[in-house]
């Protein structure tokens, strides 16, 4: 398979996989397209899960898996239909909510620890992830319809027609829905700063 | 839910998005200015939160373990070692060709009962060719001629049986003549007026007949010419004869003319044939104590020259 082929397949339509063809590549487990696949859509996925947690150690890991994933579902015949990206940020999110259940059910200092500042770094550095910590904590607090707008669409920079498409909502409620977001995320902010 | 102020803060963020500062943004919406501005900033700091640098390193460990399983889950012929990736065609090949040599030899046996008109029967002629073809001695290769000659009979008989109308070429002796029909080892042979044959042919003669079987039972001759047989000392009704060496015949021996290849001669069945042997007996006869040791003894048309009889 070339580098046009690729390219028309997996970066010119990156939201969809329309023709023939190229399910017969992923169907083949063909390494190229595998290789094609993560190039092209492990850093969303990976970003993805690092807003939603916060931890860089932890969205490595869950976002390996999501790709995993995806091989595993191509093999038994199933995965993504015609919106590749929609499914492996679908994938990531359930993977995100698996791991924060297990982690209310098994707190660990170690998560714990990653969203305190490293004071020992330079300022700015500090200072950036104190602000960052200060936004997961609240986020942390709101409903999960409302992490997930808040994660693809200042997480990921998805528009609002994109973020509809992996929401499977209307791009109205995702206005909605990001106001509401944006409201409580403030008013929690706002709270840790008082 | 206030629509307009919902729709003036998506306008905005995408103002934002494409690089217009907050404040410039929020100029067009003076008087929902303070309701939008904290949600703006808001929004600026959940999009700051979250540009970590990306560890290129974790791509490529991913990348690494997709491929790895990508190619444990890939069809397992894939990983096949050489010998294992060949042993199935090559067994697939071994059987086929098992398969040839049984049925080329089932088909050989077969096709040797074959006759004019079969599928098989092209296969028998080739057959019989490479076999003359592979015998130097002279000897041997006149009773191969004789056996495939006693077959050409055969087979216009077996033709005749079942009314199959087919081309045939046999040779054989000609034992009596009547009119339009003559009777040529058994067969009888349908002369017409535009027979082309050899001048001269008499009873008692080797001719070889070229023509075609009809459904009456007789064969339509073509062309009838006169037969290059080898002579023979052993000289039987309706079969070519075949030289045959008569150093151990006694002058007895010479009037019984014991066949040595009794197994080769079309059965025959009918006077005709008994009549013909009376002809060479009663000729042997005649001349039997002028045979000797070393010469040879046939059927020909000197031996019926003088009979006078048909």
């Amino acid at each position: 398979m070339n580098d046009r082929v690729l390219a028309n397949i997996y970066s010119i339509t990156p939201l969809m996989i329309n023709s023939q063809p190229e399910q017969e590549y992923l169907g083949k487990l063909d390494s190229q397209a595998i290789t094609a696949i993560y190039n092209q859509y492990f850093l969303e996925v990976f970003h993805y899960v690092q807003y939603r947690l916060g931890d860089i150690a932890q969205a490595e890991d869950i976002s390996s898996e999501v790709f995993l994933c995806l091989l595993k579902a191509i093999k038994n015949g199933g995965g993504p239909g015609t919106n590749l990206r929609g499914w492996l940020i679908g994938t990531a999110r359930h993977l995100v909510l698996d791991h924060i259940r297990q982690k209310y059910r098994n707190p660990s200092l170690e998560i714990l620890d990653a969203l305190k500042s490293d004071e020992a770094g330079p300022s700015q550095q500090a200072e950036q992830r104190d602000n960052w910590n200060a936004v997961h904590l609240a986020i942390n607090e709101l409903t999960e319809d409302q992490q997930q707008v808040l994660a693809l669409r200042f997480g990921q920079g998805y528009s609002l027609e994109e973020t509809a498409i992996i929401m499977k909502k209307k791009i109205n409620a995702i206005k909605a829905l990001q106001f509401r977001a944006l409201n409580a995320l403030e008013r929690r902010i706002g709270k840790e700063n008082e | 839910m206030n629509k307009k102020l919902v729709d003036a803060l998506e306008t905005c963020l995408q103002r934002m998005e494409h690089g217009e500062a907050l404040d410039s943004a929020l100029a067009s919406y003076p008087q929902l200015a303070a309701q939008l501005r904290p949600l703006l900033v808001t929004a600026v700091r959940a999009r700051s939160a979250n540009r970590e640098p990306f560890p290129q390193s974790a791509l490529l460990r991913s990348r690494s373990r997709g491929l790895s399983l990508a190619a444990d889950l890939r069809p397992r012929r894939i990983h096949q070692p050489m010998l294992r990736r060949f042993w199935r065609p090559a067994v697939t090949i071994l059987s086929v060709i098992v398969i040839l040599v049984v049925s080329s030899n089932g088909i050989l046996v077969a096709s040797a009962h074959s006759i004019p008109g079969d599928t098989l029967y092209p296969l028998k002629l080739s057959v019989e060719s490479t076999q003359l073809n592979l015998v130097s001695n002279l000897a041997q290769r006149q009773k191969l001629e004789q056996t495939f000659r006693e077959r050409r009979l055969e087979e216009t008989k077996s033709l005749i049986s079942i009314r199959r109308i087919e081309d045939v070429d046999f040779t054989g002796v000609l034992t009596s003549q009547s009119g339009d029909e003559w009777l040529v080892s058994g067969i009888p042979v349908i002369i017409t007026a535009h027979v082309d044959r050899d001048d001269g042919i008499q009873i008692g003669d080797d001719i070889d007949v070229d023509g075609s079987t009809d459904t009456a039972g007789n064969v339509e001759a073509m062309r009838l010419s006169l037969a290059n047989v080898p002579n023979s000392d052993e000289d039987y009704p309706g079969v070519s004869p075949t030289k045959t060496p008569s150093a151990t015949l006694t002058p007895k021996s010479d009037f019984m003319a014991t066949p040595t290849k009794s197994a080769l001669i079309p059965a025959h069945s009918g006077e005709d044939g008994n009549q013909v042997m009376d002809s060479k007996d009663r000729q042997s006869t005649s001349s039997g104590g002028e045979h000797s040791s070393g010469e040879t003894y046939h059927t020909s048309r000197s031996n019926s020259e003088g009979e006078g009889d048909d």
